[in-house]
């Protein structure tokens, strides 16, 4: 069972292609299956996407020795 | 005098001081733990290789360095096991893969298990995981899942769950595992264990296979907080900064970490009662922060695996392949706005951590759950089993930050972890405050064997 919603033709043709691009070819329910997954990745993309973050807030924290002096 | 017959139902700090005062030799707690690996491993699956022969010459080389009069190392003659990730020298490293066996032997060892022979460490061989490490209950299509010590029935947790089986079934005291996005706290309260998610960079990834560059950890697990700290050391190749384990800052960590059941809840409340931690604090955002390592992991995962997924897509664990496919095909504005959500959420747990020390929260947001299970009610939420059992980890990890988990164990249920967490670079404090719940009895470790 999943919690995710059917996968309509329109969501696996463009897994399909999307996958093709990059040189992917899947059976018919291994395609279905990666497509329920990545529905999965679009809800969590929903909420990713729908945070507002400032301009100057740039990817990857760098986790060196001393980095704990910022929380001490 | 009958010497005492030890093996890895000893604790590994037990077991080296014996054979540094000759009590008992290294070979013999080789010999006794590889017979018990042999008579009892067939019931939990921990170990997909045991390596033998190069346990036993490790074993009599400890035993000649003694009679020589050398003084041991710290961990001389004690038995350990590696996920099967590790570089082991000449084996393939599986990683939980088919694909992998076809792979040439591995050259050199992995600098960690390179650490740990230093130590005088005595490796008995390779333990299951998730394919690829991607999971949470180690129910490996090809090598089959790794059962639960405390009830064979269930998960022993993933993806390091052969390292968390051997240790809980009193196999090794020690083993090494990796951490993604909960692969070594998940199975340590799966199997009720202590477990070292150090800070992201701190210990060396060089000869491990990986699977997220961005979360990717080295863990480890043990019995007792002693022996974590101990092993720790040896891997962190320092001695730990010593620190009064009252003297701490500690809150509870509320609103989306109390989405555990009754268990997870009573769990951390026992922890946060015997350290006095009155407070309860939140994060902001968290949910928001699990999805965005959602995303990085499927994106760095999928494209790690491209290749493979192009020409070897149905040699992959059917649990596994669709995820890495689903992951090659995130766009990259979805994975950057993750990397930058990154940076804002690390620096909003810094801000914590500039009035505590030490935060709280369940490490699962329930005990081990049946294998083969597809779901689970949650406080009368029904979700997907799997993914869920990282509810709590994927949030912590994702900011690097280092998490000691402990385990809770009460009469007639199945062990429960609570994860410690701290400030980057503060392993020691953290450890400091395991090894003295575990004094008083608020956490502990038995080895069993259902």
């Amino acid at each position: 069972m999943s919690d995710t919603p059917q996968q309509d033709a329109d969501t696996l043709v463009f897994i399909s292609r999307q996958l093709a691009l990059h040189g992917i070819t899947l059976q018919p329910e291994d395609l279905l299956h990666t497509a329920r997954h990545y529905s999965l990745l679009l809800s969590h993309a929903e909420r990713v996407m729908g945070w507002p973050l400032a301009e100057h807030i740039e990817p990857a924290p760098e986790f060196r020795p001393g980095d704990e002096r910022s929380g001490q | 005098m009958k010497a005492p017959l030890m093996s890895g139902r000893d604790e590994a700090l037990a077991i080296a001081a014996a054979i540094r005062q000759g009590e008992v030799s290294a070979v013999s707690v080789t010999e006794q733990a590889l017979a018990e690996i042999a008579q009892h491993d067939g019931r939990y699956n921990s170990f997909t290789t045991v390596t033998a022969s190069r346990a036993l010459q490790e074993a009599a080389a400890i035993d000649a360095a003694r009679k020589r009069g050398e003084t041991l190392p710290p961990l001389a003659g004690v038995p350990y096991a590696v996920k099967n990730l590790f570089d082991i020298a000449g084996l393939s490293t599986l990683a939980g893969s088919k694909i992998n066996q076809r792979h040439p032997p591995a050259t050199a060892d992995a600098q960690l298990v390179h650490l740990m022979q230093q130590a005088g460490a005595v490796l008995l061989g390779a333990l299951n995981m998730d394919e690829y490490a991607y999971g949470f209950t180690t129910e490996n299509h090809h090598y089959g899942a790794s059962r639960n010590p405390h009830d064979p029935s269930r998960s022993a947790g993933g993806s390091s769950g052969g390292s968390a089986a051997a240790v809980a079934a009193g196999f090794v005291p020690l083993t090494l595992g990796s951490d993604t996005n909960g692969s070594v706290r998940v199975p340590s309260s799966m199997c009720g264990l202590f477990g070292l998610k150090p800070t992201y960079g701190r210990l060396s990834l060089q000869g491990m296979f990986p699977f997220v560059h961005s979360f990717d950890h080295a863990g480890l697990f043990a019995r007792s907080a002693a022996d974590l700290s101990a092993c720790f050391e040896v891997l962190d190749s320092q001695p730990l900064a010593p620190t009064d384990p009252l003297s701490n800052r500690v809150a509870r960590l509320g609103g989306y970490f109390e989405q555990g059941d009754a268990q997870a809840q009573a769990a951390v409340t026992a922890v946060c009662d015997a350290l006095q931690a009155s407070k309860t604090v939140e994060l902001p955002e968290v949910a928001r922060a699990r999805s965005a390592a959602y995303l990085i992991t499927a994106s760095e995962g999928g494209n790690r695996h491209l290749e493979r997924l192009r020409t070897q897509a149905n040699e992959f664990d059917p649990l596994v392949m669709p995820r890495l496919a689903a992951g090659t095909i995130v766009p990259a504005t979805w994975y950057l706005q993750a990397q930058r959500l990154r940076r804002w959420f690390f620096e909003q747990a810094m801000q914590l951590f500039a009035h505590h020390d030490i935060l709280i929260a369940p490490a699962t947001p329930c005990c081990a759950q049946p294998l083969g299970q597809e779901e689970m009610v949650i406080q009368g939420q029904r979700m997907p089993l799997r993914p869920n059992m990282g509810m709590f980890t994927q949030p912590i990890s994702f900011i690097g930050l280092p998490v000691v988990a402990v385990p809770v164990h009460v009469p007639g249920q199945l062990p429960i972890a609570v994860q410690l967490i701290g400030a980057p670079h503060q392993e020691s404090r953290l450890l400091a405050v395991a090894h003295w719940l575990q004094q008083q009895s608020v956490c502990q470790a038995p080895v069993v064997r259902h």
